[in-house]
């Protein structure tokens, strides 16, 4: 047992020979690319790229026990293209698959089935939600999952760190060339920014889509290059289940307070000028702190540069107001995001990598001004996690989280600090997600916490009339309300590895017993 | 300013009153951080009927554990129809600060002051929302324990048959009844709260009336509403400065020995020698407020 920069307890040996989180800047050791781009030649069916079922394409892709599958998350809690193949691997006898998603959400409960028959045994992904976070934390895999960043799964991919040998990639329109986008069709998603990835790199890639268009499909997001076979099935999901979480404004008043109060600190920084750049999380108090912020920029006739990140509605506003020059989008939360992305030049599809991967050359999130980010629990230490619940439960993961919060000048958490009993602020929290050196300020309904390392910006603040208080003395006045919080009740055995986003362990995840 | 004083010889500005549901215990927790100059926990509007028993036990725990960081605490019981209010007012009396009396008129503040024959210190503010409470207002602002007159325009309407606006024309007399009734006891007054709770400009817009009117404070029902309030009170810059002008003309005349005063043309008589001492009184008691929030 070692422990890394974070005192966390990490075990020697982990499979795959991991490096221990030191707590330098990913900048410091980017690995770059692999060089392992697919090679030339495809596996094209006789009859052209068109399958007629799953199970053809499983076929035809030479699909073994064993291998690794992928998928994206695009049509989130709406997607039924991960549990209609794994139901055909079933079917098929397949067994020791590992599935390389990009997130996990409730949808995708059926996996747990496959997980308990042996067809699934590993689990590799940036997100887990739902049945499947809660079936891992009770150790129903064989050996631990791998959760990654969305950035740090694209290095990983890049670097062949993850070897991805069929991607199944959910296409809300494609053609017989395999040329696909997510804009188009009756689960139009918006963009494909994972999937792009997974497309250059895997050995073989199965486009399986609800909407067949004669070739060629326009606008192409995916070319036909990078796809070996296209199945069109009945339905690939339903794309009211995108819209899931929380992606409207909170209407809590204490959000609401804390959202105002996370504004007024942006704009004590001094970076709400001309040029500004932004994201949020999609929960209602991050969307909250933009409705401020769009206030503001308006009133301060403020013309931003870009929005970043998982795109909404209210982003979307901030675009057609004119407040940003452009947003990059990476993923779209809901039917309006889409229907930008269709329509708007300045609404640009990114890629994963470009939106955050720091074994790049540049990355969308280092020319981030601020971003905005939810938290599960917070340290005094400004540690954030977001992967498991205070009961130790997987139920999440850093996605872009991380990410941005490394690559933004500014990283403001907004949380209550006090969630119904439970201290969210407390001495540690029960998984590292984002490293506390990536965190710049907490606000909370009782105040706001500024990281040590940023005297300059506490200063800012009071000079602004905002409460900035000392996190220990939040954290010690809600313990004095609601008591600490006991021990967890955990086993020795890990059940995840939780990757930064340079590949080095950050922190694991045990069994709860 | 009218100021309530507490059992602690605290004094309390009240320029905002913020609700709170007594059935919610992460709204308490988080109330004294919200920045209003009074807190209501409440136990009559916003708890169920169902809950009322329950949120009475939670109020009691919240009163005696919360740091309500020198924010008044004031607790709106069940009024005295409800058949409530002396469980209510046995709960919370000897620990708030301030008892809010809904459909307060004289027979029931008579009722309330003889629940609080044991609670020396606890203070009162009579919600006036009905005709008869109006009606009895400047009785209300004199009786026993009253500090504060709080008009309560959406169960008046109710109460009186009359449609309710968004202008708000049709509350012009109850609003001025109970300003004058409260200036005359020298006690409180509370203008109605603002019930579209996404409307900021109608609040602003609304709040010039209350200013105009000279109620001293404000009922909020979000957090939001609480900072909006006291901006709108505060006496501007233009006002403390005409008070300046208006009392250093004043002195210099003493001074000299001369009588009638002019200022930029206009005479300058003791009723506005005294409105500016009030207006100067006030910003200083804002300010003295800021620093300490």
């Amino acid at each position: 047992m070692t422990r890394n920069a974070l005192g966390r307890e990490i075990p020697e040996g982990l499979p795959g020979g991991r490096r221990i989180y030191d707590g330098s800047h990913p900048a410091s050791r980017l690995t770059g690319r692999s060089g392992r781009v697919k090679g030339v030649g495809m596996m094209t069916a006789p009859s052209g790229k068109t399958l007629p079922s799953i199970e053809d394409a499983i076929r035809a892709s030479g699909l073994k026990d064993g291998m690794t599958v992928s998928f994206h998350h695009h049509l989130r809690d709406g997607d039924d293209v991960l549990n209609m193949v794994l139901e055909a691997c079933s079917r098929m006898g397949l067994k020791d698959l590992r599935v390389a998603a990009s997130s996990i959400f409730p949808v995708h409960a059926p996996l747990v089935d496959h997980i308990r028959n042996g067809v699934v045994t590993a689990v590799e992904a940036n997100y887990i939600g739902g049945p499947v976070g809660e079936a891992i934390s009770a150790g129903l895999l064989p050996r631990p999952a791998i959760l990654r960043t969305h950035g740090g799964r694209v290095r990983a991919i890049e670097a062949g760190e993850l070897e991805i040998d069929i991607a199944f990639i959910a296409a809300p329109c494609a053609d017989p060339g395999g040329n696909l986008n997510g804009v188009q069709g009756p689960s139009a998603c918006g963009s494909l920014g994972y999937a792009v990835v997974d497309a250059q790199y895997a050995r073989c890639v199965v486009a399986v889509t609800d909407n067949l268009v004669p070739f060629p499909a326009c606008p192409i997001s995916i070319p036909g290059g990078n796809v070996d076979f296209v199945v069109e099935v009945d339905s690939i999901g339903d794309a009211a289940g995108m819209v899931s979480g929380s992606t409207r404004i909170t209407r809590d008043p204490v959000g609401l307070v804390i959202a105002r109060n996370a504004a007024r600190a942006i704009q004590a920084s001094g970076l709400l000028k001309d040029g500004f750049s932004f994201q949020t999380g999609a929960g209602g108090t991050s969307l909250a702190v933009a409705s401020f912020v769009r206030k503001m920029m308006h009133e301060g006739r403020i013309k931003g540069s870009f929005g970043l990140g998982g795109i909404t509605e209210f982003f979307v506003s901030m675009l057609e107001e004119g407040l940003f020059s452009t947003l990059l989008d990476t993923q779209d939360f809901d039917a309006t995001a889409v229907r930008s992305l269709r329509e708007n030049p300045r609404h640009q599809e990114i890629d994963c990598g470009l939106y955050a991967s720091p074994g790049r050359k540049g990355a969308a999130v280092d020319h981030l001004d601020v971003v905005v980010l939810g938290a599960t629990e917070v340290d005094t230490s400004f540690n954030v996690n977001v992967t498991t619940s205070s009961d130790g439960v997987v139920m999440g993961g850093s996605g872009g989280h991380s990410d941005a919060a490394a690559g933004a000048k500014l990283t403001v958490i907004v949380t209550r600090a006090l969630r119904t009993r439970l201290p969210v602020i407390r001495d540690s929290v029960t998984c590292v997600s984002t490293p506390g050196d990536s965190v710049d300020m907490v606000v909370t309904e009782r105040g706001t916490a500024v990281n040590p390392a940023r005297p300059d910006l506490a200063g800012l603040l009071r000079e602004r009339g905002i409460l900035v208080r000392d996190i220990l003395e939040i954290k010690e006045e809600i313990e004095a309300l609601v008591g600490r919080p006991a021990p967890l009740a955990i086993s020795g055995r890990i059940v995840v590895i939780n990757e930064y986003r340079d590949g080095s362990v950050i922190d694991v995840v045990r069994q709860v017993v | 300013m009218t100021r309530a004083v507490t059992p602690s010889g605290k004094t309390h500005l009240r320029r905002s009153l913020l609700f709170v549901p007594g059935s919610s215990p992460a709204m308490m927790m988080a109330a004294p951080f919200l920045g209003a100059d009074s807190i209501v926990l409440d136990l009559e509007d916003s708890v169920p009927a169902s809950e009322k028993d329950s949120a009475r036990v939670l109020v009691v725990k919240a009163l005696d554990s919360i740091d309500f960081r020198g924010a008044e605490k004031v607790v709106r019981v069940n009024s005295a129809g409800s058949g409530l209010l002396k469980a209510d007012v046995e709960a919370v009396a000897s620990r708030a600060d301030t008892i809010l009396l809904p459909k307060a008129d004289v027979e029931s503040l008579g009722r309330l002051a003889a629940l609080l024959a044991c609670a020396q210190h606890a203070q009162v503010i009579a919600l006036i929302e009905t005709a008869t409470g109006l009606e009895e207002a400047f009785a209300c602002a004199r009786a026993a324990r009253v500090t504060g007159l709080f008009l309560g325009a959406e169960d008046l309407t109710l109460d009186m048959g009359m449609e309710r606006t968004r202008e708000g024309d049709e509350i012009f007399y109850a609003r001025w009844r109970v300003v004058a009734a409260a200036a005359a006891a020298r006690v409180a007054s509370i203008d109605t709260p603002y019930t579209d709770m996404s409307d900021e400009e109608g609040l602003r817009r609304d709040l010039q009336v209350t200013r105009r009117l000279g109620f001293t404070g404000r009922a909020c029902i979000h957090p939001l509403q609480v900072e909006i309030v006291h901006e709108a009170l505060r006496p501007d810059q233009a006002a403390v400065e005409w008070a300046r002008r208006v009392i250093r003309a004043d002195e210099d005349a003493r001074a000299k020995g001369t009588g009638a005063v002019t200022l930029d043309g206009r005479m300058i008589d003791a009723p506005i020698v005294a409105r500016a001492h009030h207006v100067l009184d006030r910003a200083a008691t804002y300010e003295r407020r800021e620093v300490r929030d």
